[in-house]
């Protein structure tokens, strides 16, 4: 393409999308500032407890306001396709989530007995003998951090 | 002289010089695993730091800084992936090298670089903090509001795909101070009901979870990449002929470095990349550069290691993280109790002095180990992520759960690891984040104060000299990019036009 050949324009949708979204929780907690309680001006030293947060997610709304106007023109080149969120994620996200369920449940090391073994299986790791002394080292490690020299009360 | 012997006392007491050697061989050994660095190190020993005893445990922190940053060379000259985002630049050159059979070469340059810039960059540090904490003295609220207003201007320039992504991840940090109860008027913000927000949201916990945490979901996707190591070798100190070639590269570096770390906000991934794009620009031979020239090791590394000096000095002096590693030893330091600023120096002059000493430590240290070591720290990249990364999981969530044995801290760690992860994914950094948490509160307080000074004339503080060079710089900061890329839009236009005019 020469220099000089006009440069074609076209709207990023994705980046419109995440403006959107961040103008929209802006908005929603500029809403969330009206609960705040009032105080009398000797107390607020003039600065009521609402101002700060307020100008702050007005500059959050409109630097997200500026982002989707630049995202209504921005050069084809630029628009990088994301790809959908991986599959692995959502389930590792998944574990993770269980990993907090199950710490009161069940106690913090039968926990880690299951969730370090549970992760490496689902991301792929069949080797079991490698996967025995290793987080039977970590756990051990674990173990004598928190519980010996730390003195943490885990649950 | 005072500070020389109180560093000496520190050197001297064996308890410290374990912790040098010890911080340094685990740093060392962090900063060659990728996907973990300085910053993640950092935030996941914060629950045992800040259980120590103030100077130990800070001093650790600088150890594990700089020992991280110097271990990310490893893998980025053995098997082409930087340990940290800092020694990303020295891919460019020290893998090339490594692959036709120079890898001892590349590594000798990299520790030899790292070890002297650290150094240079600490004595500049020792030098300049109490300089710059002199300076403070003069600062009132109006200074400090600006001066935090100047730190979040930096935002623009630090590395990430865009400049007001990483204004909206400031802003909402700073947002995120705003949480818990306002300390001015004891009304609740923010809190949803919720008593353990009361106390605002739990910063550590937080720094787990968006750096560690995010991180973990990223490498769910990266299970399948395997590393292989191109060539082993025992890094060799440089040759006088390598040493003639890269002396001056060194120096450059390190100013680069130093000048860059002493920025609010910028670190050494941004000062490693400079420094290789200036060395590639100035140096005779910039037709080796990308295939295996010796600068292209030496500038990156010798910056992104003077960096870690020169980022401490904003923090410790004015309480302005230089980076998202300083940014998180300030946390620490503000739980245990130690307000940055020239106060500091008269309060806490052993404090200053173990920090100063731990971190000349184990940039010698790292040189020992590095020379010596460095085969054996790649090796450290062949533990499969699949065991890896389910045990710094453990430690994040069981660190997360100690500080104040509440579950519900392990969920505000979980809640930050799906939102950083999800931020990377759309191009926005954690950095910013962490930066505006940092400067929200001094910038509230400050304009408050300022407020109240000025009788609710907030057009006052623009008749503070030194608040208004900070709000121009600031000004200057944000418009910066702007301009260049102005500039270069009308460099184009003229060439075009230039062109047009010769096809005539």
């Amino acid at each position: 393409m020469s220099l000089n050949a006009p440069d074609p324009r076209a709207v990023d949708r994705q980046l419109l999308a995440e403006s959107a979204v961040i103008m929209a929780v802006a908005a929603a907690l500029f809403g969330v500032t009206f609960t705040f309680d009032r105080v009398p001006p000797v107390l607020a030293q003039g600065i009521q407890p609402a101002v700060f947060p307020r100008a702050v997610l007005v500059v959050l709304f409109g630097l997200a306001a500026l982002q989707a106007i630049r995202a209504l023109r921005v050069s084809p080149s630029d628009i990088a396709a994301l790809k959908p969120v991986p599959l692995i994620v959502y389930l590792t996200g998944a574990v993770l989530i269980a990993f907090l369920v199950a710490m009161p449940l069940i106690g913090t090391f039968p926990t880690l007995i299951l969730f370090c073994p549970a992760l490496a299986l689902l991301w792929g790791e069949r080797r079991w003998r490698l996967m025995a002394f290793s987080f039977a080292g970590v756990i051990a490690f674990i173990y004598g951090l928190f519980r010996l020299i730390m003195n943490v009360p885990l649950p | 002289m005072d500070t020389l012997i109180l560093v000496l006392g520190f050197l001297s007491d064996p308890y410290h010089l374990a912790l040098i050697v010890g911080g340094t061989f685990v740093g060392v050994l962090v900063g060659a695993l990728p996907g973990l660095g300085p910053v993640i190190m950092i935030a996941l020993m914060l629950p045992f730091v800040v259980r120590m005893d103030p100077v130990a445990g800070i001093a650790l922190c600088g150890i594990v800084y700089c020992a991280t940053t110097y271990g990310g060379s490893i893998t980025a000259i053995l098997i082409n992936t930087p340990g940290t985002a800092a020694a990303a630049a020295t891919t460019f050159d020290g893998y090339p090298l490594a692959e036709r059979g120079e890898a001892g070469r590349a590594l000798g340059v990299a520790t030899f670089s790292s070890a002297i810039a650290g150094i240079i960059g600490i004595i500049v540090m020792i030098i300049a903090t109490p300089l710059l904490a002199r300076l403070a003295y003069q600062f009132g609220p109006a200074e400090y509001f600006a001066l935090a207003v100047f730190g979040l201007s930096m935002l623009a320039s630090i590395s990430g795909q865009s400049m007001i992504k990483n204004f909206i991840g400031g802003a909402f940090g700073v947002l995120l101070a705003t949480m818990g109860t306002d300390l001015t008027t004891g009304v609740e913000r923010f809190t949803f009901d919720q008593a353990h927000l009361s106390e605002g949201i739990a910063v550590v916990q937080m720094m787990i979870g968006i750096f560690a945490g995010g991180e973990l979901l990223r490498q769910a996707t990266l299970t399948h990449v395997k590393r292989n190591i191109v060539a082993e070798a025992v890094a060799r100190l440089p040759s006088r002929e390598d040493f003639r070639r890269i002396w001056r590269t060194v120096l450059r570096a390190t100013g680069i470095g130093t000048f860059i770390g002493i920025l609010p906000a910028e670190g050494g991934t941004v000062a490693a990349m400079i420094a290789y794009n200036e060395e590639r620009r100035w140096s005779p031979n910039r037709d080796q550069f990308g295939k295996g020239a010796i600068e292209g090791v030496a500038a990156p590394e010798a910056a992104n290691n003077a960096a870690t000096g020169g980022t401490m000095v904003p923090t410790l002096a004015l309480g302005i993280p230089g980076g998202g590693s300083t940014a998180i030893i300030l946390t620490a330091m503000l739980i245990l109790g130690l307000r940055p600023g020239p106060q500091l120096f008269t309060e806490q002059p052993d404090l200053l002095a173990g920090l100063f000493g731990a971190m000349l430590g184990a940039n010698i240290c790292f040189l020992a180990l590095g020379m010596i070591g460095a085969r054996y720290f790649s090796r450290i990249t062949l533990i499969p992520t699949t065991i890896l990364w389910p045990a710094v999981f453990c430690l994040a969530a069981l660190g997360s759960y100690s500080l104040q044995q509440s579950l519900f801290d392990v969920g505000i760690m979980l809640g930050f690891a799906f939102l950083g992860y999800f931020m990377r994914r759309h191009g926005y950094a954690p950095a910013p984040i962490v930066m505006g948490l940092i400067l929200g509160e001094l910038i509230e307080s400050s304009l408050k104060q300022s407020y109240l000074i000025y009788d609710g004339n907030l057009f006052a503080i623009l008749q503070q000299p030194i608040a208004l060079t900070f709000l121009l710089l600031s000004l200057a900061g944000i418009c910066g990019p702007f301009i260049a890329r102005a500039a270069g839009g009308w460099r184009e236009k003229q060439a075009a036009e230039m062109l047009r005019g010769d096809d005539d």
